[in-house]
């Protein structure tokens, strides 16, 4: 592996990016024409047209953020999948399957419900502690290392799973009525909510939470091929793994927050690329933060536009594509 | 010139006594073979050389340094483990694979360089790999995945190459030829060899040095004809055999002469068996 080759990956993928991003700008209830959309965005190029002050307002208001918003939560799940298969060795892990969102979202609903969410981070904060409480009983019952199979660690993401919705629907039983409704929304998925101040927080929390990662990639990769076999090559497994659990955690806490539970992009995301770029995580990770954020912004492009004027939840899409994708994984790995 | 010194060295899991005051000296391009029947402790001592587990008492030493007292980076530059199988969870290839070797010599913001891929094609020449390079390591047999590990072994750069059963999934012919490589390695390389394994004809064909662990100590060390004799495999395996010399090689032969309800005994009333 070369900074040559995942520089030139990287430009690859963020030319695939800035197509996607300019695609999903026409998605949407109101239709925009293309000049003048082209003419709002790069003032100095020429196009002919004028938008509209509504046509203005609907293009930099809602439809550039919710893009935005869209690319960043896909990066951080996809990274953070990438991170979580690595350390579980597990092809099938994801933050949804393992109960990583399912946490983050039992914990952001507690802050909201004893009126964190006044506070800067307060949301992400608790959200976060419930994304690394998760994982880290996941790998508490999924068992020592020799025994812990693929069969453990999913059946110990469906107990994580069905204790955190228990949690969430207790939690929005007892919130009262009046928001029940959007809480449920946010629950599938909902990209919708986005505020300028999420969108600032979620993405430093994903550059940080990749750099880490990425720094961390060479170890992650020698842990893919057993953790005996990366203590024997010199590395520090319980430090490297405790890093890397706690800032995918923290990108997934960031995400969830904001988005709510969107299910399977962790899982698919990491899946293409690795069969696109191979399983050298310097490149892998990279890779899927890009792909993840354009697969995400098409997702919801569609989710905005299939039942026009009303919109689905983008957690729909997800896990209509990532069930079936899921399943197949799971049979064709026996 | 001592590479290896076990000094007193005893382990237990809990109540259980494992290894009880083992010593041993090995010297610098020395091929060991550590013999023992299943649960003797020879992968519990592989373990306390490689530093994953300290001992309860005593002290090893790699080029005079107690292993305790080196980091982890340091010591996988001074000793490598081939382990018996890898991992294959995800799609890695065979030049990946043996570039991990390179773990221990990089810093954390550095690539391979050419330096490094050197080495690695070096050591992929030397297990005869190299046409594999870039095949990924699912599609492998058992023996060539086997060198594959040899291969990323050599790539740290070691002074002492430590083996636990490296052969225990090899057919005969790939036996051999894994044992020839470890040969020319220490011949040529100046490599020191320490072995695990279950194969005496094997040992005696190709190591300078054996132990025989028996319940969790030495019961005999030193060359082959000193080592494997009919007495001291009776005494370790509970078990009669024929030592006599190899008929090409000279060097102690072991056949088995097998139990109860072996053929021999048809024979033997037929009088076609030889006198024992």
């Amino acid at each position: 592996m070369t900074l040559k080759r995942i520089f030139r990956v990287s430009i690859f993928l963020l030319a695939v990016l800035a197509v996607v991003f300019l695609l999903a700008l026409f998605a949407g209830p109101a239709s925009l024409d293309v000049f003048p959309v082209f003419k709002g965005i790069f003032p100095f190029s020429g196009a002919h047209g004028q938008l509209s002050e509504s046509a203005r307002t609907i293009l930099f208001s809602i439809r550039i953020p919710r893009i935005i918003f869209a690319g960043i939560v896909g990066a951080s799940l996809s990274c953070s999948g990438v991170v979580f298969q690595g350390i579980l060795r597990n092809p099938l892990a994801d933050p949804y399957i393992l109960g990583v969102s399912g946490g983050a979202a039992a914990g952001a609903i507690i802050a909201i419900t004893l009126g964190l969410d006044s506070l800067p981070f307060g949301v992400t904060a608790v959200a976060f502690i419930g994304g690394i409480s998760s994982i880290l009983l996941v790998w508490g019952l999924a068992g020592s290392s020799a025994e812990r199979r693929t069969d453990r660690i999913l059946l110990s993401g469906v107990v994580v799973n069905a204790f955190f919705s228990a949690l969430i629907m207790f939690l929005v039983a007892v919130a009262g009525n009046a928001r029940v409704q959007s809480v449920i929304f946010w629950l599938m998925g909902d990209l919708g909510m986005a505020e300028k101040k999420d969108i600032v927080l979620g993405a430093l929390l994903m550059v940080a939470g990749f750099i880490v990662m990425f720094l961390h990639a060479r170890e992650l990769n020698v842990m893919l091929t057993g953790e005996d076999t990366a203590l024997q090559l010199g590395i520090n497994v319980k430090k490297t793994r405790m890093t890397l659990l706690l800032s995918a955690s923290l990108v997934t806490a960031g995400a969830v927050s904001m988005s709510g539970i969107i299910g399977f992009v962790g899982l698919i995301v990491p899946h293409i690329a690795r069969l696109l770029f191979g399983s050298d995580n310097r490149l892998l990770l990279p890779a899927s933060l890009l792909f993840g954020a354009a697969f995400l912004i098409v997702a919801d492009a569609i989710a905005r536009t299939v039942i026009a004027p009303s919109e689905l939840p983008v957690g729909v899409i997800t896990a209509l594509c990532g069930a079936p994708y899921f399943a197949y994984l799971m049979k064709r790995s026996k | 010139m001592e590479i290896l010194g076990i000094e007193g060295v005893s382990f237990q899991y809990g109540e259980k006594r494992v290894l009880r005051d083992i010593n041993l000296k090995v010297r610098k391009g020395e091929f060991w073979g550590i013999l023992g029947p299943n649960g003797s402790g020879k992968t519990t001592l592989m373990n306390l050389i490689d530093g994953m587990i300290p001992p309860r008492e005593g002290v090893i030493k790699i080029g005079g340094k107690p292993v305790g007292a080196i980091k982890r980076k340091e010591l996988a530059r001074l000793i490598a483990v081939v382990p018996q199988d890898a991992s294959l969870v995800f799609p890695l290839t065979v030049e990946e694979v043996v570039l991990m070797g390179r773990t221990p010599h990089l810093g954390r913001f550095e690539f391979e360089a050419k330096n490094d891929l050197d080495i690695a094609r070096v050591a992929m020449e030397a297990t005869d790999i190299l046409p594999l390079a870039a095949r990924l390591m699912q599609s492998l047999s058992g023996g060539e995945r086997q060198r594959v590990l040899i291969a990323r072994a050599l790539a740290q750069q070691p002074q002492v190459l430590l083996l636990d059963e490296p052969t225990s999934s090899l057919d005969i012919a790939h036996q051999i030829s894994a044992f020839d490589m470890l040969r020319s390695l220490v011949e040529n390389a100046g490599l020191t060899v320490l072995a695990a394994t279950h194969d005496m004809n094997l040992a005696s064909l190709y190591c300078d040095r054996i132990a025989l662990l028996h319940k969790g100590n030495f019961y005999s060390q030193g060359t082959p004809e000193e080592a494997l004799t009919e007495k001291s495999i009776k005494e370790v395996y509970g078990v009669n055999v024929v030592v006599d010399r190899h008929p090409i090689t000279g060097l102690p032969r072991i056949s088995l002469i097998g139990g109860h309800s072996s053929r021999r005994g048809s024979r033997w009333e037929a009088g076609a068996a030889p006198h024992l």
